[in-house]
């Protein structure tokens, strides 16, 4: 419960603040862009609050550079 | 919230000079000596003066570029250079490391907080207030974060400052010695990931330079490039004071200048005084998350060619909120991250993108000039 209420009040400000704003000023490519950032928002939402560890941020990235990274880093060692 | 739009917004050469010294030192004065120290043990400083110099070669390139292309930021002359699309493809690294960066300080700040001061409170309390403040600030435009930092810079100086004289009586000098009981290795442990964090993280400048004002512009060089000394120096400062106050154990203390300050007693009336480096580093981390923020969302809506980057600043604090509730699996695992990941992802991200439009700007520079 105490996660659900944190991801309802974050998202909830985040509406709160930008509703009128996007409503009034925005062009469709700024809309789109912020659609893409909410719905990525979102699914890190939902892997908080049902906390099954899904594929998140650092899982991406760790794949990516994990192993360059850890032998410069043993080799100074 | 201002009004002004961003197009109209500058700055002076001095407060670009603050704004880039807050982002240098703002979390990096307290985070940097414990496992700097722990990499490179007494040859700390060396390390530092190692990366230093080769932060002063990314700020060299950086400004070889703004001269090039006045006005221009980064993303700007990058797609001029390169063209839109493989911008936006060697942008894939740098966006995802600005997000990493502006998690990271902030989930820093509230660890030090949960495990310091405030042990029962949750982590996300302290990590959501310092986004939410910090996306206020970022949405109030580089003017208002120019005044606000200065002011902030002096009283997080004077505190870190008074912290470190206070300390004068725990100093033993004899602990300084010897500085490479080791060899080498261990100082280019320290400059390695001291370049990662946070000397590579100078990119962010190059999207910074085009709001400075003409009528300032030329003293630029000279502001950023001792703001950068002054950074160098005070780190310097706060690793050889650590050194000199816990001697061989100054590698094990994870915040530094916290322990520092929990030893200080002066004249029997001052003691206790951790408290006051609890509050530099949240001010710290603040002004950083802050200026990442900012350039982040500016990035963004220069490589889709927008004209108003404060349309993204709320959704990517929600982001980077996000990030630091379900991307933080333990300590264990967040050091790894930042110690090994950090400085080869933040490579990809700045020094890779920089170097290759400086190269191309080398040889097709002139052209574009005219």
């Amino acid at each position: 419960m105490e996660r659900y209420v944190v991801v309802v009040i974050a998202f909830g400000c985040v509406y709160w603040l930008d509703y009128r704003h996007m409503k009034k000023n925005s062009s469709k490519k700024a809309k789109a862009i912020y659609l893409m950032l909410l719905l990525i928002a979102f699914y890190m939402g939902v892997d908080y609050v049902v906390n099954h560890d899904w594929v998140d941020y650092y899982d991406v990235f760790e794949a990516i550079f994990k192993g360059s990274a850890g032998s410069i880093d043993a080799s100074l060692k | 919230m201002t009004s002004t739009k961003l197009e109209q917004q500058t700055v002076s050469s001095f407060q670009l000079g603050v704004i880039f010294f807050a982002y240098m030192t703002g979390s990096s004065i307290i985070n940097i000596p414990g496992p700097l120290i722990g990499r490179a043990g007494n040859g700390a400083w060396l390390s530092l003066l190692i990366s230093g110099v080769m932060g002063l070669c990314i700020v060299a390139c950086i400004l070889f570029l703004n001269r090039r292309y006045p006005g221009l930021s980064f993303v700007e002359y990058s797609q001029r250079l390169m063209g839109t699309w493989l911008t936006i493809v060697f942008s894939i690294f740098t966006l995802s490391f600005l997000l990493h960066m502006m998690s990271g300080i902030v989930l820093d700040s509230g660890l030090f907080m949960v495990s310091s001061m405030m042990r029962e409170t949750p982590l996300y309390v302290f990590t959501f207030l310092i986004f939410a403040v910090s996306a206020a600030t970022a949405y109030a435009g580089i003017e208002v974060i120019a005044r606000m930092f200065m002011l902030i810079v002096i009283v997080v100086s004077i505190m870190i400052g008074m912290v470190l004289l206070l300390a004068l009586n725990q100093y033993h000098p004899s602990f300084l010695l010897p500085i490479m009981p080791d060899g080498i290795k261990p100082i280019l442990h320290g400059a390695y990931f001291s370049f990662g964090f946070p000397y590579e993280e100078i990119f962010l400048i190059a999207m910074l330079l085009p709001f400075v004002s003409k009528k300032t512009s030329h003293r630029l060089p000279h502001t950023i490039i001792f703001s950068l000394i002054l950074n160098v120096l005070i780190i310097c400062v706060s690793c050889l004071c650590t050194i000199m106050a816990f001697g061989p154990l100054a590698g094990k203390k994870t915040y530094a200048l916290f322990s520092l300050a929990h030893i200080v007693e002066f004249q029997e009336i001052i003691q206790r005084i951790e408290s006051i480096i609890g509050i530099s580093l949240l001010l710290g981390s603040f002004m950083k998350t802050t200026v990442v923020l900012y350039v982040l969302s500016l990035y963004l809506s220069q490589l889709f060619k927008l004209t108003d980057n404060r349309v993204f600043v709320t959704p990517l604090a929600l982001l980077g909120f996000m990030v630091t509730l379900v991307g933080f699996d333990g300590s264990a695992d967040w050091i790894g991250i930042v110690s090994v990941l950090h400085p080869v992802w933040a490579s990809a991200a700045f020094v890779v993108p920089l170097l290759l439009v400086l190269t191309v700007s080398v040889f097709r520079g002139k052209s574009m000039d005219n």
